[in-house]
């Protein structure tokens, strides 16, 4: 199509040059690299006193950390965990004074602290549970492996569905090896908040990409011109998808930048199961971050298509902004539904705003497709390439049929 | 080169904007007089594709070029290869022409040049030619929001004429230009129009006149007069009026439809 790329590049100009866009843009870098860093900054309080700065703690726990790095959590290295946390003092674990503040927490428990998160989430344990816990190997595993069962049901999994998961499950190593891990944790934990952060400033950048014009009046000069319908409408839609898909790479690039200063990018190749132990697939720690970041450009890449088509049906920036934002705050409201209604709760999960959260990317629910089982993160490129071309076509309907003066 | 306008109307809720107004228009200028309210915009904006009429159909006579047919069908805004073929022919200046603030001159021209099919080298060379044409060559780096209202609106003649239209439809061009600059716009629209069909609409006389081939008259949404004009038959503002101010236009004889 002649001047599609000249076209391309006025578009995504008028998108990049709207002063509103470059505030979204500031403010969103802004947040995002502010919640990734608060752990970083300010001091280290334990039962209110200060003990040390954030940041030098972090490298404490990092050293700790990287001590443990490459041995399996298995029989011996849980004793010796057990055996940190069991010279800590009887009235610390019953929360008369905090443990984290006794000497012998300092000296014996803390460098294991990491397998300790590990086997109190694995397990299923409390605190206090864990602090106590005898170790032992099988019985963590199989405590794991319980709550997993137990998971199952309450999400009212089928019998295909279960032995799927149990099929992945097998593939895992046990037991698993410790890694530091620490940029790839925070990165997981940072995906729901940068993603819904990435959605609305996608939304409040996009919606003047069709009614800008009619307000403006500049749409009679495109629409009476050559190129002005099919080439046009193709170049908006590019630049705007290309804007979301850039601006969320930039935010996660950014994100995984400071990550690297911050806590350092070590140990891409972990299980996941150390950060989601109840996650039966094979996945390393990197991919899971990779997976999350694609899921957020994928949900980015659909508000923008989402947002430019009621764009050019209410021809009101305010009106697309009012709607889309109301929809994506009521996600955040109503973040899941009842997994008793399944169907209705799966789909709510594959909602925009719900597929940047962690909880719903690593979901044990699946989907089966022609024969096949699919999880949630090999379902959204398919749901949302289908759902995306099905809105751009009902756009471009809308586009070329749109007349001025109404 | 033929523009054909068969029984054009349009209605908005029960106004009448446009009734079942039929043209056949050549190379020349046309000169669209009539009141706030008569329609011109809205038969412009027919004629643009920009508003589809509710009946009628609008084509236009040249080797393979045609948005409408003999079948009368509606000119269908679906882009096909005619109706991007006709919007290639055509240059078109609304009456309330929109811009982009932070656009200079220049870009703005390249980017309607772009819309236009011109290809990056002819663009950069026409819009320079054009910025010379209207006086804004001086001002070509500068953002449109400086512009006075006079300079928006020899902008938009530029753009208007970019791709050499066979087709050049002005509504209110005039508006905001001074004396100067109203006497260089009807010289260059004269020119223009001995190889083009010019059509302009405007509520003042003296812009169309003396360069005008063919007067048509709006009033109503319909067409009350549609011929030429010469000094013989009197002054021609004098006639307007009598059109509009004494409400005698069906009565009139001669030309008057």
């Amino acid at each position: 199509m002649k001047n599609l790329g000249t076209l391309y590049k006025f578009e995504l100009g008028k998108i990049l040059h709207r002063k509103i866009s470059w505030i979204t843009v500031m403010i969103t870098l802004l947040l995002v690299l502010g919640a990734l860093g608060v752990d970083s900054l300010g001091s280290y309080y334990i039962d209110g006193v200060k003990v040390d700065s954030n940041f030098h703690m972090n490298q404490i726990y990092k050293a700790d950390q990287q001590k443990l790095d490459g041995r399996q959590i298995d029989q011996e290295l849980l004793e010796e965990m057990s055996d940190g946390y069991g010279k800590i003092p009887e009235e610390a674990i019953n929360g008369v004074v905090h443990y984290m503040g006794t000497e012998e927490y300092q000296a014996y428990a803390r460098p294991y602290s990491a397998i300790f998160n590990f086997a109190r989430s694995a397990g299923q344990m409390t605190t206090s549970e864990a602090m106590v816990w005898k170790a032992d190997e099988q019985e963590l595993y199989q405590r794991r492996q319980n709550a997993i069962e137990k998971n199952w049901e309450e999400n009212f999994l089928t019998e295909k569905e279960k032995n799927f998961w149990r099929e992945q499950d097998k593939k895992l190593e046990w037991p698993i090896t410790f890694r530091f891990k620490e940029g790839y944790w925070h990165l997981l934990d940072g995906t729901y908040t940068n993603g819904v952060l990435i959605l609305l400033a996608v939304t409040i950048c996009l919606a003047g990409v069709f009614s800008e014009e009619h307000s403006r009046k500049t749409d009679q000069l495109i629409l009476s011109s050559q190129y002005g319908r099919a080439p046009v409408y193709l170049a908006k839609f590019l630049a705007g998808i290309s804007f979301a898909a850039g601006f969320s790479v930039l935010v996660f690039g950014m994100a995984i930048l400071e990550t690297y200063f911050l806590y350092g990018l070590e140990g891409f190749e972990a299980a996941c199961q150390l950060i989601m132990p109840d996650y039966s697939y094979q996945l390393s720690v990197g991919e899971s971050v990779l997976i999350a970041c694609g899921m957020a450009i994928l949900a980015a890449v659909l508000v923008g298509i989402f947002v430019m088509l009621l764009s050019e049906m209410f021809r009101s920036s305010l009106g697309t902004l009012a709607l889309t934002t109301g929809l994506i705050i009521l996600c955040m409201f109503v973040s899941s539904l009842p997994e008793r209604y399944r169907v209705l709760s799966q789909a709510w999960s594959y909602l925009p705003s719900n597929a940047v959260a962690v909880w719903n990317i690593f979901d044990c629910r699946t989907v089966p497709v022609f024969g096949q089982t699919l999880v949630f993160w090999q379902v959204i490129p398919i749901l949302y390439s289908i759902l995306g071309g099905v809105l751009a076509v009902l756009g471009k309907k809308r586009y070329m049929n749109c007349q001025v003066g109404r | 080169m033929e523009l054909m306008i068969d029984r054009v109307s349009k209605q908005y809720g029960s106004k009448i904007a446009v009734d079942r107004i039929s043209l056949r228009l050549h190379k020349g200028v046309y000169g669209l007089l009539g009141a706030n309210g008569a329609g011109k915009t809205t038969l412009m904006r027919l004629l643009c594709g920009i508003l589809k009429p509710d009946s009628g159909s609008i084509s236009m006579n040249e080797a393979g070029v045609s948005t409408g047919g003999a079948s009368a069908t509606p000119m269908d805004i679906s882009v096909d290869v005619s109706e991007e073929e006709y919007r290639a022919l055509l240059g078109y200046l609304p009456q309330d022409f929109g811009y982009y603030p932070d656009f200079t001159g220049m870009k703005f021209l390249l980017y309607m040049a772009a819309l236009k099919g011109l290809d990056k080298g002819s663009a950069q060379k026409k819009a320079s030619e054009l910025l010379k044409l209207v006086g804004l060559s001086e001002v070509c780096k500068k953002k449109i929001k400086t512009y006075s209202g006079g300079m928006k609106q020899r902008l938009g003649i530029a753009q208007a004429l970019l791709g050499d239209p066979k087709l050049l439809i002005l509504d209110e061009p005039t508006a905001g230009l001074d004396p100067k600059e109203r006497v260089r716009f009807r010289e260059l629209i004269a020119e223009i129009g001995k190889e083009n069909i010019v059509l302009l609409s405007t509520h003042i006389v003296s812009d169309i006149e003396h360069i005008a081939d063919t007067i048509l008259m709006m009033k109503d949404g319909q067409l009350i007069y549609q011929g030429k004009w010469d000094e013989e038959q009197g002054d021609l503002e004098e006639f307007y009026l009598k059109q509009f101010e004494e409400d005698q236009g069906n009565e009139e004889s001669g030309n008057v439809i």
